[in-house]
C-alpha cells in the first residue's frame, strides 16, 4: 500500500529542508530571510503535492521556489528592516559564525550565476550535469562558473575549496 | 560530501527553528480554500454582469428616451454603510467644494488642524501632545503590511499626502496619529481598501497575524486591526468622518473597549 501524502510530505520536508535552508543561506547571507522563504516554498509544495511529490527531484522544486521568493519584490531587505525597526527581534538568536560571515560576505562579491553554481557544486554536491540539467545551462558553462568562482573566493578567503570539479 | 568550507554555515542553518509540517499544511489548506472562495466569486461576478448586462439592455429597449441635458447616474456608494447613516429625510452633507461628502453624517472640515486631533484630555491627566514633522515612516499601516508581506499582494492603498502627525506621550505609554483630508470620494475607499486588505493577508511568515478585531464603532466608518508579527503586538485604530480620516497607532495594550471609545472620541475630533 502506497504512504498517505501526509507521510511522505513530511519525510521530505525533514529530511530536505536543511539543505534547502542552507542553500539560501548561501545564496541570500540573511538566516532569518531563508528560513522564511523555505518554509514558503513548503507551503506551496504541500498545495502541489500531488505534482510535486512525483517528481524525480522534488527538492529541486522547493529549492528553485524559495530561491524565487527570496528575489521577489516582496522579499526585499527593506521589509525585513522594517519589521525588525517596528518590532525588534523577539527573542535572542547566536549571532553567525564568524566563518560563516566571512563566506557569506566573499560569496556575496561572486556574481549570481557563478554564486548558485558554487554552491550547488560545493554545497550541495551536485554534479555538473545535474546544475546544467536544473538551471537550464550548457555544462561547459557551469564549469566556467565554477572555475571563475573558486578562483574569486580563494582570493576572497585565502584558502581552495576543496576537490576537482568533479562527475560532470 | 559538502566541501569542509561550508561546515560553518551548515552548522549555522541547522539553528533554524522549523515549523510543524502539520502547520505548514494548515496553511496551505487555509490559502486554497480562499483562492477557491475568490474564484467562485469572480465567477458569480462575471455571471452577474452577463445577466446584468441582458437585462440592462432589455430595460433600455423598453425605456423612454434620455432627456436632452440630464445628468448621469451618482457614482454608486461605498459597500461599507455607515454605522449611522443619515435618515432618507436628512439632507446629505456637504463637503468643501459644495458637493455631497459621501457616506458622511455631517460636514467634514475643511483642512487638517491640530484641532483635528486627540487631544490630552481625551486620555486624561497627564497626556502630552507634540506635532511630528515628519510623520512619514515605517509605523504608518501601509508599511506594516509591508513588513508581515501579505501574499500576492500588490497593494496601493492612496493615502493622501494632505496629513499631519502628533504624538501623545504619559511617561512610557504613547500613541501616534495621524490625521488626513482625502480627496473627494476617496476617504471610504481607503477603510475600505483596508478592511480587504487584511481579510485577503496571508502572511509569509508562520508567526504572522493580522486580524480585524471590530468595525464600524465610530464616526462613519472605523477599524481596529490587529498586527502580531513573531509574537509581539500593535493595534491601528482608524475612523472616519467625511472624507477626514484619523489613523492611531499603538504598541501597547489597548483592550477592545477602550480602543472603541479613544475611535468614538477620535471621531467627534474629526466632526470639528
Amino acid at each position: 500500500m502506497d504512504a498517505q501524502p501526509e507521510d511522505s510530505f513530511n519525510e521530505f520536508y525533514r529530511s530536505s529542508r536543511q539543505r534547502v535552508v542552507t542553500f539560501l543561506l548561501a545564496m541570500t547571507g540573511d538566516r532569518a530571510e531563508a528560513q522564511d522563504t523555505a518554509q514558503e516554498a513548503y507551503v506551496r509544495a504541500w498545495q502541489r503535492w500531488s505534482a510535486v511529490g512525483g517528481y524525480d527531484d522534488p527538492e529541486a522544486w522547493v529549492r528553485t521556489v524559495a530561491y524565487r521568493l527570496s528575489i521577489s519584490r516582496w522579499r526585499k531587505a527593506r521589509n525585513r528592516l522594517v519589521a525588525h525597526r517596528l518590532y525588534g527581534v523577539r527573542e535572542p538568536v547566536a549571532p553567525p559564525d564568524e566563518n560563516t560571515v566571512a563566506l557569506v560576505a566573499a560569496l556575496k562579491l561572486l556574481p549570481e550565476v557563478d554564486r548558485e553554481a558554487v554552491t550547488l557544486h560545493h554545497l550541495l554536491d551536485l554534479s555538473v550535469a545535474d546544475i546544467a540539467r536544473q538551471t537550464g545551462t550548457p555544462a561547459n558553462t557551469i564549469k566556467a562558473r565554477l572555475v571563475r568562482g573558486r578562483n574569486r573566493l580563494a582570493t576572497l578567503l585565502g584558502r581552495d575549496l576543496s576537490g576537482e570539479i568533479t562527475h560532470a | 560530501m559538502p566541501d569542509p568550507l561550508f561546515d560553518s554555515m551548515i552548522a549555522d542553518a541547522g539553528s533554524v527553528r522549523w515549523a510543524p509540517a502539520d502547520e505548514l499544511r494548515d496553511r496551505a489548506r487555509r490559502r486554497t480554500r480562499r483562492t477557491r472562495i475568490a474564484t467562485a466569486a469572480a465567477a458569480f461576478t462575471a455571471v452577474a454582469v452577463v445577466v446584468g448586462g441582458v437585462a440592462v439592455a432589455g430595460a433600455d429597449r423598453a425605456a423612454p428616451p434620455p432627456v436632452p441635458g440630464g445628468s448621469s447616474s451618482p457614482p454608486a456608494a461605498s459597500s461599507t454603510p455607515p454605522p449611522d447613516s443619515p435618515s432618507p429625510t436628512e439632507a446629505p452633507s456637504q463637503g468643501p467644494t459644495g458637493a455631497p461628502s459621501q457616506g458622511s453624517t455631517g460636514a467634514a472640515p475643511a483642512s487638517v488642524t491640530a484641532a483635528r486631533f486627540l487631544q490630552p484630555s481625551d486620555l486624561g491627566s497627564g497626556w502630552a501632545s507634540t506635532r511630528v514633522d515628519n510623520g512619514d515612516g515605517d509605523w504608518i499601516i501601509e508599511a506594516t503590511f509591508s513588513a508581515v508581506q501579505c501574499a500576492g499582494n500588490g497593494w496601493a492603498s492612496g493615502l493622501t499626502d494632505n496629513r499631519q502627525t502628533r504624538d501623545l506621550r504619559k511617561g512610557s505609554d504613547s500613541y501616534r496619529q495621524w490625521v488626513g483630508l482625502f480627496p473627494r470620494n476617496t476617504a471610504a475607499a481607503y477603510l475600505d481598501g483596508i478592511r480587504a486588505h487584511v481579510r485577503d493577508c496571508d502572511p509569509a511568515r508562520l508567526d504572522t497575524k493580522v486580524d480585524l478585531a471590530a468595525e464600524r464603532f465610530a464616526g462613519d466608518d472605523a477599524l481596529l486591526v490587529d498586527f502580531n508579527i513573531e509574537g509581539l503586538s500593535s493595534r491601528y485604530l482608524i475612523v472616519r468622518h467625511g472624507e477626514m480620516v484619523a489613523l492611531i497607532w499603538t504598541k501597547g495594550p489597548l483592550p477592545d473597549a477602550a480602543a472603541k471609545d479613544l475611535g468614538r472620541k477620535a471621531a467627534a475630533r474629526l466632526t470639528g
